[in-house]
């Protein structure tokens, strides 16, 4: 495969914001999507599956942006600094960078897993430019995936000291007096902890004009489709698609080794081919 | 800190990314290489890497850090399914070839000469296997230094070492009053192998000075001790390669980590006498209680100050005012 790929470095604030580009072989692509990453070591894990979907995105003539938020990958700052403005910033940033390089691109989508969707979608309100979504197992409840992600703080715990020390209560007092909490490296602040805790996707309204593939991972095909999902799609006016892909949860350290997520990204070309 | 976005070709043709960063104000002709571990790409976990790049760009060294054919950014496919046999591939010496090809590329394109290959488990096996055969790197600095293959939990209770029996007698002594640890012991559920070996130790420690004093008289080729267990047969005679050349080592390992236990046993103890020879020739360091990841602030500060002085004392002159 013949690869165009670009290396740009962004500005936003000051901070440099490591961003890269892939170019489809047609001259005047009329479609870019940004690609919206999940959060710590989930982004790891699931870093090579978004290389892979990109460029077979590209393969059908999108323009694809993938870029490291500040605090994660290559980009400046501290995760530590992290606030849902400053995800939102590095998002437009990209979206901005892209259609003022490539002023062929008439329409413009957003992709993202996991909490990534949900900064994607959150991305799409907060502008009039977006036309389309397509969410892998987005997070619609901030306040569930944070106590997720505090749990991996009590496992670290049990792996290091063999008991919990310091209970989820604990440590939210502990964000709360001003230090940062520790999940597997990356250090969480309090106002970044209430930020996302206080996300809930099914209380938003959406635009008409918005039109949403929601994909849900299930590790077993006969799983049936969540119910949230299902009222999350209905929030969606433009011809919403929910459906299930069976894969394995590659954000997280499994037994395969996870480049790519075929059923997902059947599902996302064949809803893009319906486009 | 400059920051370069690198693109570079494989000896395959494929094209592989990394970043190249230097200090701002002064320049080195030597550059240390912070190899990817396992299939995490050039950031390594929780941004370790960018991390200690920092603080080796702050010392006055170069580091380049770069993605693997198939991993991370890079182009390429690996045909493996199976996360273990990734892993053992790539222990294997499965990137060798890009490593070279990433210091060629920094010696064709940026001047460099001279090269500290560093890395976090399956990266710092790799450096370990590069370093030894490549005039040009004189020094490896290794972060939980692995030097078995992946027996995975499949074979726990065939590999498992002295050190994990030790932190695993304490759990099935508690469970010595846990019904459903005895249903699982009745109904054969329990890993036996584990369980003898734990009972048998202490007769271990009074017939292990017999062993260990047969394995000594070994080569580097695999003694006997050895055979058929997941020792990597690279392992050792890397090690004395990079010893017998005078190349500088450091190591650091995470006390809550296995690798430790694999490297003390299934490497120092059985090279004990071999490696007399060469004493202070490399440095040995262990983080109490570190995960394998080195995952907490308390931790990465300790291998900095490892890593600060095992530079000054040994590349002084790593740095040149510009």
């Amino acid at each position: 495969m013949n690869m165009n790929e670009n290396l740009t470095v962004l500005e936003v604030d000051g901070e440099r914001l490591f961003t890269i580009e892939h170019f489809p072989e047609q001259s005047e692509p009329t479609k870019a999507y940004i690609f919206v990453h999940p959060f710590a070591e989930e982004k790891l894990w699931s870093h090579r599956v978004y290389v892979t979907t990109a460029r077979a995105f590209c393969e059908q003539g999108i323009v694809v942006g993938r870029f490291d938020f500040r605090g994660h990958g290559d980009s400046d700052g501290d995760y530590d600094e992290a606030s849902l403005e400053r995800h939102l910033k590095d998002v437009n940033a990209v979206i901005d960078h892209i259609k003022s390089t490539t002023p062929s691109v008439k329409s413009i989508g957003l992709f993202g897993l996991r909490l990534g969707a949900t900064i994607a979608t959150l991305t799409a309100l907060s502008r009039n430019d977006i036309d389309e979504l397509i969410l892998w197992d987005p997070v619609l409840d901030g306040d569930r995936y944070m106590q997720e992600i505090l749990r991996s703080n009590l496992a670290s715990q049990m792996a290091i000291k063999g008991k919990v020390e310091i209970t989820r209560d604990e440590l939210v007092e502990k964000m709360k007096s001003g230090e940062a909490v520790n999940i597997e490296g990356y250090y969480i602040n309090y106002n970044y902890f209430q930020e996302i805790s206080s996300i809930n996707l099914l209380d938003r309204e959406y635009p008409e004009n918005l039109s949403c593939c929601i994909l849900q991972v299930v590790r077993n095909p006969k799983q049936p489709i969540n119910n949230q999902y299902i009222k999350f799609s209905e929030k969606f006016s433009n011809n919403p698609t929910i459906d299930k892909a069976h894969e394995e949860q590659f954000w997280k350290e499994i037994k395969s080794f996870y480049d790519r997520a075929d059923n997902l990204l059947a599902g996302s070309l064949s809803w893009l081919e319906s486009k | 800190m400059k920051t370069t976005p690198v693109l570079f070709k494989n000896r395959d043709g494929y094209k592989l990314y990394g970043i190249y960063e230097q200090p701002e104000h002064t320049s080195s002709d030597t550059t240390v290489l912070l190899l990817s571990p396992g299939v995490k790409m050039r950031v390594g976990p929780h941004r370790l890497y960018n991390k200690l790049s920092k603080q080796l760009v702050d010392h006055g060294v170069n580091v380049f850090r770069f993605d693997f054919f198939g991993l991370g950014d890079s182009e390429g496919v690996i045909e493996e399914s199976v996360l273990k046999d990734v892993y053992n591939t790539i222990l294997d010496g499965r990137f060798i070839g890009d490593t070279v090809d990433a210091m060629n590329w920094l010696e064709n394109k940026q001047g460099q000469n001279q090269f500290i290959l560093g890395g976090l488990c399956g990266g710092a096996l790799t450096g370990l296997l590069t370093a030894c055969e490549d005039q040009r790197v004189t020094g490896l600095l290794a972060l939980g230094l692995i030097n078995v293959f992946e027996g995975g939990e499949d074979n726990f209770g065939k590999f498992v070492t002295e050190g994990q029996l030790s932190s695993l007698k304490d759990g099935y002594i508690k469970k010595l009053t846990d019904l459903n640890s005895w249903k699982r012991l009745l109904s054969f559920k329990s890993d036996f192998r584990v369980i003898f070996k734990i009972l048998l130790k202490p007769l271990r420690k009074l017939t292990s000075s017999v062993k260990a004093g047969k394995s000594e008289e070994s080569e580097v080729t695999l003694p006997k001790a050895l055979q058929g267990s997941n020792v990597n047969p690279k392992f050792a005679p890397s090690f004395f390669k990079m010893l017998k050349d005078s190349k500088k080592m450091l190591l650091i390992f995470s006390g809550a980590d296995r690798l430790l236990w694999e490297f003390e046993e299934k490497f120092e103890n059985i090279y004990k006498k071999k490696l007399k020879q060469y004493k202070g020739s490399y440095q040995v360091h262990t983080i109490p209680e570190a995960n394998h990841i080195l995952a907490s602030r308390d931790w990465e500060a300790s291998v900095y100050e490892y890593v600060e002085d095992w530079l000054s004392k040994n590349y002084p002159n790593a740095q040149s005012s510009r």
